[in-house]
């Protein structure tokens, strides 16, 4: 075979016949312009051969299915290994995902936990070993013979279940005793707690000791560890016996509370697990609960003109709303005042009820509607259990059944997720937290940082008896730290939810994955790496490429970072332009060869490294500005932060240094929740000077602009409305009689019936994710025949979606509506991008762009706005950047306020104002290094941004 | 009469078995159940024997055997089996109310003696519980027979139901006692509360039956469930006393039978019903759900509201 992946004769899409010859174990960058074909080449050539091929190997079921996967549009590939993806995207809301999960160093923790784990004494916190059943059985029987064990074993209940539940449940089991703090109850009488116990024993049986214990004894050991989840208090009740045979509780348990504890698994750590997980949460750790302020409409309205939503009290409602006037009257609040103004009480007697007390029901003066025949009648003692309790009741009893779609959006609606009270987070059952290596359990080593973890690791001794099992495991768990802290990571801790990340940095926990995992052989495609990367950490990345290389794969990466591309060993570069002016390899080779390269684009900014200012440097006026006071969420350290208005202010900082918990957990939210929204909570801050001054807010991050397959960018900017009437009022249509819109829409009557109008059929096999396959019916057209027969301008429908935004622009120059929306777009750096391109697969940064776009165009006669922009150069060449810049700009000149959150150089030395945070990350960051203009964080030396950019700019 | 001669072959046969039993290591107890462990016999009678094995025993759980002319049924069960079956079941299984007048025989694993001496207890929960289901069941049959006497005119199924009527009387007053319930129930609550059962059964059987008498029975029957009704129900009034309403009221009581009886609190003027909307297989249609909620509740202190509405 010869050492490269041969691509010959590839026309797909843009691709003008183009053949590339790619390394076999090397680094190779696929650069150019945005639209150049770059992805085409990597995703639609190289992967989908690759996936193709990896499925032609399966079995023949299998392979029904996949014959009808496009095949790329090619003469040949050649030379070509199994192909690993690994794109950026948005991580799915999975409350389970965490980077635990992710990076599988959960599963080798908790074999670490089986194999090391010393139990504690849940009465005591004493530490001793954990046994295994046939070590217990055999220390048992060498108990003085005829002596009578009794086992009991550790219960707890979970917040939302009553003590009579769970005595009821116990009872079913057939257990008829059962000690609390000591005291010994019998479930058959009536047994009332009058304050939380601290511990609840079982009582479960008894044995008796004999040479060789019985199986029905065995049986009933192994049921009682059942029931306690491994933990089993032995219990001798003879004083004489207990004294005999002291020595068990000192070799084995707890001597003082007769602890044993058995065989503990590794799954005993799986959260996703039903027998492990919190009975409450079953394993998410959040649990639902209802949320004062979310059942309140609008809290500058009235009781009477409808502060409270609708289900609670409105006028159409005669019991309910009789029944908060009552409450009104009886306790002595006003109806009619604005709900902000109502006294505390009054609140609280709206949320939490009357506990139990009785009030007559009153009907208002002049309210006439009469109740339906089924509830109280005016005059009768009535009592309110509260908005929230009721919520909280009617949540409790749903869930016992399926709820419905209505139920879900209700409770959703006026429901947070909490930490769950019963397991505080921890996702897992109280027994496992004592479980513990060197007195820390499973949950709080998952707190830690990584790489206070990896030093927690390395201390732990192991016994001389479990070398062999405790090493392969700990190697496993140090490679993936070590991956995962070098790739910049070092900040994150096992707990923290993978929906909770960005894209850049869950494409880095995946690619360290890759490196624990070891394969070798594989081709990456990787999309680049570095968004997310403060510039000073990309050589953490490079090196990291370098190891996947190191190992025997093929890396291709698709990236517009200088420092990436000067990194790789081979580098294709796309172009020259974007859409139908790409679409050819303009340069290949090794950098220096690029770097010769008469016609490459990159070539100078790689020669020079030099960065552009678009503007002159200015100062900003400081006075005119936003104030946050005490910024607390996360890791910012309760900072105070200025930010100028009608300025470009750039948030800076390593990644995890707390740029985005204060850009869009605090200032976003606290916008959001005060304009539109009350229902929002802003991350925690003490307040916020300067909030009037913004009419709106508007927050363009990479997931803002859905993830729907059936929408486009022709749709989401607004103009394929307009292109539907433009086809509905043309000739062919009122030849054809479909002069009505909804049959240019293949959402709608024009949809291919057969795929309803995807172009492709879904199938899903196990494991492989979904296949496409192109439908048989209108081979990907998407359109009935019927629509595609109607002709606008000499082109149907589906010709005018898959037409990008520059040639659409040329199409619809007549139409003033729709070439100005297009204009926007086209603008950005959007050029090459079709009009019908499915939403949910254009990246984070074409997003961002498109919603600059939809932003821009709206934005006539529109100021004192505040946008918030996370990466919007994501997918940017650094020539796009410059159009990028000159929009931002555009808006910040009407008067708009514009911050954004960025490590891209060249938008930062662009930036009016830069707030660097810092210094590191985590509980390292959480600081505001260095705030002012560009002069300013080029002189700071703490700032690590500074610094980086001084080396940049000459 | 019973016949010495019979008992005597009976005790040949008995102990007999039992010495055959001793002598295999893995029976660990036996029990005499049946009429010769507590009642008379007489010749269409049998041995009746519950042997406990270890739980290594994987024969069949019933033998029939003839012992020195004495016919035997022989039951078997594991160790574990037994121990489940003893955790599991309750007054009303007429197996558990047999063992409670069985006779030990041999037992040779002490905790199971334990265990077995220990679940014939009945605690406070469970007396109030069984109180509470032979309330509900006499109730059932008292409207029965009401609606017999007085609507249907029909006096033989008015006699029928008045005997079950006094079944359920005669369930909570053993209950009340903490006795387990035997077969012969009424006789046994009859040991209890003589006159109360001479007014409302024993009439039928030593008088000719009359209106005038099947009325005083209902009027008895009547007044005497109004008169425990507080004690009877407490457990359910105590609970509307804290929470005003059966909304989240559960209590675990047994999956057959009758149930908790509600409605007869609102006969008695202790709660008021009222009706909410629901909606079944969540169809769009409404239903409209009875509810119970008590009409004046004693010893309201008036507590502080809890809670707070910010975090």
């Amino acid at each position: 075979m010869e050492n490269f992946i041969n691509v010959n004769g590839v026309r797909e899409h843009n691709l003008k016949n183009i053949s590339v010859k790619i390394p076999h174990g090397k680094h190779t960058v696929i650069s150019g312009v945005s639209g150049s074909g770059k992805s085409t080449l990597a995703y639609d050539v190289i992967y989908a051969a690759g996936q193709k091929r990896l499925l032609d190997c399966l079995s023949e079921d299998v392979k029904l299915f996949t014959s009808k996967l496009k095949q790329p549009d090619i003469n040949f590939i050649e030379g070509l290994t199994p192909v690993v993806s690994i794109k950026q995207y948005q991580p799915r809301k999975n409350p389970r995902a965490t980077i635990g999960t992710l990076s599988e160093i959960s599963t080798y923790l908790r074999y670490l936990f089986s194999i090391i784990g010393e139990a504690r004494c849940p009465l005591c916190n004493r530490s001793y070993p954990v046994r295994s059943l046939h070590y217990l059985i055999k220390e048992l029987e060498k108990l003085t013979e005829l002596t009578i064990v009794e086992l009991q074993f550790p219960i707890y209940k979970s917040k939302n279940k009553k003590y009579e539940e769970l005595f009821a449940e116990l009872r079913e089991k057939g257990y008829k005793r059962i000690e609390i703090d000591g005291e010994r109850k019998d479930l058959r009488d009536w047994i009332t707690i009058d304050k939380q116990p601290q511990s609840m024993m079982v009582v479960a049986e008894k044995i008796q000791i004999h040479k060789e214990l019985s199986r029905s004894d065995i049986q009933i050991l192994q049921n009682t560890l059942l029931q306690g989840d491994g933990f089993i208090r032995i219990v001798i009740p003879d004083p004489v016996e207990r004294e005999e045979n002291a020595w068990f509780f000192h070799k084995h348990g707890c001597p003082k509370h007769g602890m044993v504890t058995v065989d503990i698994l590794p799954i005993f750590f799986s959260f996703n697990d039903l027998h492990s997980a919190c009975e409450e949460c079953r394993g998410s750790g959040v649990s639902k609960t209802a949320y004062p302020t979310m059942v309140v409409q609008n809290k500058k309205k009235s009781l009477k003109q409808g502060a409270l939503f609708s289900q609670f009290c409105s006028r159409s409602k005669p019991f309910e709303y009789m029944r908060i006037y009552s409450l009104a009257k009886h306790y002595g609040f006003s109806f009619e005042k604005p709900f902000e103004d109502l006294p505390d009480f009054a609140k609280n007697l709206i949320f939490y009820g009357t506990d139990g007390e009785t009030f007559p029901l009153l009907r208002p003066e002049g309210y006439t509607k009469e109740m339906p025949g089924y509830t109280a009648k005016v005059g009768e003692l009535i009592q309110f259990e509260g908005i929230v309790n009721w919520i909280n009741r009617l949540y409790r009893n749903k869930q016992k059944s399926k709820l419905s779609d209505a139920l879900k959006s209700f409770f959703n609606k006026f429901m947070i997720d909490e930490v769950c009270q019963t397991c505080y987070g921890t996702r897992l059952k109280p027994h496992r937290q004592y479980i513990t290596i060197k007195g820390i359990n499973y949950y709080n080593l998952g707190n830690m940082e990584l790489g206070d973890l990896k030093t927690f690791i390395e201390s732990v001794e192991i016994p001389p008896e479990k070398m062999d099992a405790v090493l392969p495991v700990m190697r496993e768990i140090k490679t993936r730290l070590d991956s995962l802290i070098q790739i910049g990571l070092g900040y994150l801790s096992l707990n923290r939810r993978a929906d909770t990340l960005s894209g850049g940095e869950y494409q880095r926990v995946r690619l360290a994955g890759q490196i624990g995992s070891g394969l070798m052989g594989l081709t990456y495609i990787i999309d680049e790496p570095t968004v997310g990367l403060h510039g000073m950490d990309n050589i953490k990345i490079i090196d990291l490429l370098e190891q996947l290389c190191v190992q025997g794969n093929t890396v291709i990466t698709i990236e517009h970072d200088l420092d990436i591309i000067k990194s790789a060993d081979y580098i294709i570069e796309m172009g020259p332009g974007a859409g139908v002016n790409g679409g050819e390899i303009v340069a290949s080779g090794t950098i220096e060869e690029i770097i010769k390269h008469d016609k490459s684009v990159v070539a100078p900014f790689l020669k020079s490294g030099n960065l552009s200012l678009q503007k002159t440097l200015s100062t900003v006026d400081k006075h005119d500005c936003l104030k946050i006071a005490g910024a607390q969420v996360n890791n910012l350290k309760k900072i105070d932060v200025s930010i100028p208005l009608n300025s470009l202010v750039c948030f800076t900082g390593i990644s995890g240094s707390g740029k985005s918990s204060l850009a869009i957990e605090i200032l976003y939210k606290a916008f959001w929740s005060s304009l539109h929204d009350p229902r929002i909570i802003p991350g925690k801050h003490i307040r916020i000077e300067g909030m009037e001054r913004i009419k709106d807010v508007y927050c363009i991050d990479q997931s803002s602009i859905g993830r729907s397959k059936r929408s486009t960018p022709a749709t989401f900017i607004g103009v394929f409305d307009k292109i539907r009437n433009l086809f509905a009022e043309c000739e062919d249509a009122r030849k054809y009689d479909l002069t009505n819109v909804s049959y240019y829409s293949f959402n709608s009557t024009g949809g291919c019936p057969s795929c309803k109008g995807m172009g492709y059929l879904d199938t899903h096999i196990h494991y492989l994710g979904d296949l496409q396959t192109l439908c048989s019916e209108c081979q990907g057209e998407r359109y009935t025949k019927e629509v595609l027969e109607v002709l606008y301008k000499g082109k149907n429908i589906k010709q005018v979606l898959d037409m990008d935004f520059e040639t659409a622009l040329q199409f619809f120059e007549d139409d003033a509506y729709i070439r100005d929306k297009l204009r926007y777009v086209y603008d950005l750096g959007l050029g090459y991008m079709t009009l019908g391109q499915p939403i949910d697969t254009i990246s984070g940064g074409e997003a961002q762009r498109l919603g600059l776009a939809k932003e821009i165009s709206k934005v006539r006669g529109k100021s004192n706005m505040l946008y918030i922009m996370d990466e919007p150069t994501t997918g940017l060449h650094s020539q796009d950047i410059e159009k990028l810049l000159q929009a931002i700009r555009t808006l910040v000149d009407k008067g708009n306020s514009m911050v954004i959150i960025e490590h891209n150089p060249d938008v930062i030395i662009n930036a009016d104002y830069i707030i660097d945070i810092g210094p590191g990350a985590g509980r390292d960051g959480g600081e505001v290094v260095v705030a002012g203009t560009l002069q300013d964080i080029l002189e700071c030396q703490d700032s690590v941004t500074g610094q980086y950019l001084k080396r940049l700019i000459k | 009469m019973e016949k010495p001669e019979l008992r005597k072959r009976f005790e040949k046969a008995l102990n007999s078995l039992v010495d055959k039993f001793k002598k295999d290591k893995k029976c660990l107890a036996a029990f005499l159940v049946g009429s010769m462990s507590h009642d008379l016999i007489w010749e269409w009678s049998d041995l009746q024997v519950l042997l406990v094995y270890d739980d290594s025993y994987k024969g069949p759980i019933d033998y029939h055997l003839f012992e020195h002319d004495v016919q035997v049924v022989l039951n078997i069960r594991r160790r574990s089996a037994f121990k489940d079956y003893l955790g599991s079941t309750d007054v009303s299984d007429y197996f558990f109310c047999a063992l409670s007048k069985s006779r030990l025989l041999f037992v040779k694993d002490i905790t199971l003696k334990e265990h077995f001496e220990d679940i014939f207890y009945i605690g406070d929960r469970d007396r109030e519980i069984e109180m509470l289901l032979g309330f509900s069941e006499a109730i059932y049959y008292l409207n029965k027979a009401e609606k017999n006497f007085r609507v249907k005119r029909n006096r033989a199924n008015a006699i029928f139901f008045l005997v079950q009527l006094a079944q359920g009387i005669a369930w909570m007053e053993v209950a009340r006692q903490r006795l387990i319930p035997e077969r012969e129930i009424i006789t046994q609550a009859s040991q209890l509360k003589p006159e109360l059962f001479a007014q409302i059964y024993d009439l039928l059987f030593k008088e000719p039956v009359t209106d005038q008498m099947i009325d005083q029975i209902l009027t008895t029957c009547h007044e005497y469930l109004k008169d425990n009704t507080l004690e009877v129900y407490r457990p359910i009034i105590s609970y509307l006393n804290e929470h005003g309403t059966l909304k989240d009221f559960h209590l675990k009581t047994r999956e057959h039978g009758f149930g908790i009886n509600y409605e007869w609190l609102y006969r008695m003027g202790i709660v008021d019903v009222y009706v909410e909307p629901i909606r079944i297989n969540n169809q769009t249609e409404e239903f409209y759900q009875i509810g119970y909620r008590i009409k004046d509740r004693i010893g309201n202190d008036n507590e502080s509201i809890k809670g707070t509405y910010e975090r």
